[in-house]
């Protein structure tokens, strides 16, 4: 009886604990987009996105957005003799193609080593997911350092990756925090589907992890034209050229008739071909017709 | 009335537009400039631009097959004001015009040809930098120290053709013999076809129109006056870009029509100015410019090639390359055709 009595108490004290530790689990933060399309129309020039939501009190907080990864090739420049030439085709694969992260301080004094490697959340954790081929297949360490320092100086100069400290703002907000973010979304990134991703960050780990979708769509009449350049290339091909031409010559019309007009004495002696032959090669300015 | 127009042109001007197939934002005046200084050099010189117009436009950050294949379409609008303005001077030798635009066409498809073999055997990238360096410094310092020389002699000098050399004598010698009465110039049909089909050969793998190869080599070795070179290559030009934007637009979908229109809209504006400037100018003059253009370019890609690039690596497609991917489209790098690896 009293062994069960034991096991009873030890039972509900685990119970207590567990129950203590379910009320202190992190929820997952709510992430709200403002916009929540970026919608690319004829005017378009970039957009100011906000971002706002909760996360769990006392919780330091880190906004990453991605595009996805894809495959890239490169030309490695080289010295041949006195002069650089494309001496190697590189292909990179794996790292995002659009990395922008903020947070409320220091990442390194939010998330340990560990957690950056794995959320993919600085430049030493982008060079990990970097799958790097060369014409003669895996390069050797050094070669490989200077690609990826060549790839990530490439990508900065983009504007495509990017890491603001101190830029997230948080209010205590009920038992919560509020976060907010506000900045220009680069006008030069492509359409896709872009990752939203917060992570609430605690003694160096992630408490909780919230991810929503940001689509970048064309609209209007871009949209329209991009279509079409895709669906039915040549009569898209047909009319880029049409317009060319008309512009051109629209262009001449509008020229030629805002053109002063010259004199002309008639010379009454002389058969008129003859003067308009004369004059059309002084107004060339080169030699008159054979 | 005016005000508002200005202002309204003024509005246009500084607002930003999407260009739809680089998918990118960029500002409307800027394109419109850039379109303007080209199209000016364009009707001044018959040149298409091209061999400006696609580093420039690659420097403002349109990605490289984009800014190829458009700056192509743009050509067309350009070349064809020019031309309508080179016909309206009688500058236009359509015999000559004709003949060049079959040697030309026939070039352009055995260059595409040799860029294949070139790829293929690898470094072409090297061979194709060494000979644009070759052929702008060689083409360029020639024009330029010969105008000056005629310039010197004076205008009747220079108004004088050239005394029949041995190898003119040697071409009098070849079939086909026919008179070009607007050029005043009699040729074995087979010499501007020959020297034509070079040309297109050499513009093909080097990806440019050819107007600062060509109005150089009908001035001196067809020997037609500068005006008519002038507006025969740009007549030439008008045809061959046509041709070029209508396969890139169906193989590489990398044709922006909007970029296209809004740097033609400058550049035809450019290319009357040019023309109207022309006028005032005599054909050494103009052969100067062109000179010093090559020239300048030409050293450019000299210290381009020998300088340490800021980055190792270059970028080759953009995302427009993605779209096509996206699209199951074929992704043929551009540059078979307009050889714009050549400037990064």
């Amino acid at each position: 009886m009293c062994g069960f009595l034991r096991y009873i108490l030890f039972g509900s004290v685990l119970l207590g604990r567990a129950g203590f530790a379910f009320g202190q689990a992190d929820a997952s933060p709510t992430i709200g987009l403002s916009p929540e399309k970026v919608e690319m129309g004829a005017f378009y020039n970039g957009v100011r996105l906000h971002i706002e939501g909760t996360v769990p009190a006392d919780a330091g907080v880190l906004v990453a957005l991605r595009g996805a990864a894809r495959d890239e090739v490169f030309n490695k420049k080289g010295r041949v003799g006195p002069i650089w030439a494309n001496t190697d085709k590189v292909q990179i694969s794996g790292p995002p193609s659009l990395l922008l992260r903020f947070s409320s301080e220091e990442v390194h004094a939010l998330l340990n080593r560990r957690n950056i490697d794995a959320y993919v959340l600085d430049e030493a954790a982008v060079r990990h997911t970097m799958r790097i081929r060369t014409k003669t297949g895996e390069p050797d360490a050094v070669y490989r350092k200077l690609i990826q320092d060549s790839y990530l100086q490439l990508k900065k100069e983009d504007g495509n990756y990017r890491k603001v400290s101190d830029r997230v703002q948080i209010a205590p907000q009920g038992g919560l925090a509020h976060y907010s973010l506000a900045f220009t979304w680069p006008k030069t990134a492509p359409p896709g589907s872009y990752q939203v991703e917060v992570y609430a960050c605690r003694n160096g780990e992630v408490v909780a992890h919230g991810t929503a979708v940001l689509p970048v769509v064309e609209v209007g009449f871009p949209a329209f034209l991009a279509n079409l350049a895709h669906s039915h290339p040549a009569g898209y091909g047909l009319i880029a050229v049409l317009m060319a031409v008309f512009a051109g010559f629209g262009i001449d019309a509008v020229a030629s008739r805002l053109r002063p007009r010259k004199r002309t004495i008639r010379l009454h002696e002389q058969p008129r071909k003859a003067v308009a032959g004369q004059a059309r090669a002084t107004s060339a300015g080169g030699e008159p017709s054979p | 009335m005016t005000k508002p127009l200005l202002f309204a042109l003024l509005t246009l001007a500084a607002a930003p537009i999407l260009l739809p197939i680089a998918g990118m934002s960029i500002n409307v005046g800027l394109l419109v400039s850039v379109g303007g200084v080209i199209g000016f050099l364009s009707g001044l010189l018959g040149v298409g631009g091209g061999f400006l117009m696609t580093p420039i436009l690659m420097m403002i950050g349109i990605p490289p097959t984009v800014a190829a294949a458009s700056d192509t379409n743009a050509i067309v609008a350009t070349s064809a004001s020019g031309v309508a303005a080179h016909f309206r001077l009688n500058n236009v030798d359509l015999k000559i015009g004709c003949v060049c635009l079959i040697g030309g066409l026939s070039g352009s498809y055995f260059g595409v040809h040799v860029i294949k073999v070139l790829r293929a055997l690898g470094n072409a990238d090297l061979l194709i930098s060494l000979m644009y360096v070759v052929v702008l410094v060689g083409v360029g310092s020639f024009t330029v120290r010969d105008s000056i020389k005629k310039l010197r002699r004076g205008v009747m000098a220079a108004r004088a053709r050239p005394p029949a050399s041995h190898t003119s004598s040697l071409l009098a010698r070849l079939p086909l013999q026919m008179d070009f009465p607007r050029s005043g110039v009699r040729h074995s049909v087979l010499v501007p076809f020959a020297l034509c089909l070079l040309v297109g050969l050499m513009t093909a793998v080097m990806g440019v129109g050819g107007g600062f190869i060509m109005v150089p080599m009908m001035v001196y070795l067809l020997r037609m006056p500068a005006h008519v070179a002038v507006g025969t290559d740009l007549f030439q030009i008008l045809f061959t870009c046509m041709g070029t934007t209508l396969m890139q637009a169906a193989s590489n979908h990398t044709v922006d029509l909007v970029l296209a229109l809004l740097i033609a809209a400058g550049s035809t504006v450019g290319a009357q100015l040019g023309a109207r400037v022309s006028r005032h100018l005599r054909g050494e003059q103009l052969l100067i410019v062109l000179g010093l253009l090559a020239l300048a370019v030409g050293l450019r890609m000299a210290v381009g090639v020998a300088w340490t690039p800021s980055n190792l690596l270059a970028a080759g497609g953009g995302h427009a390359a993605l779209r096509s991917v996206t699209h199951g489209a074929v992704t043929a790098r551009a540059g078979a055709f307009t050889g714009w690896y050549l400037w990064r």
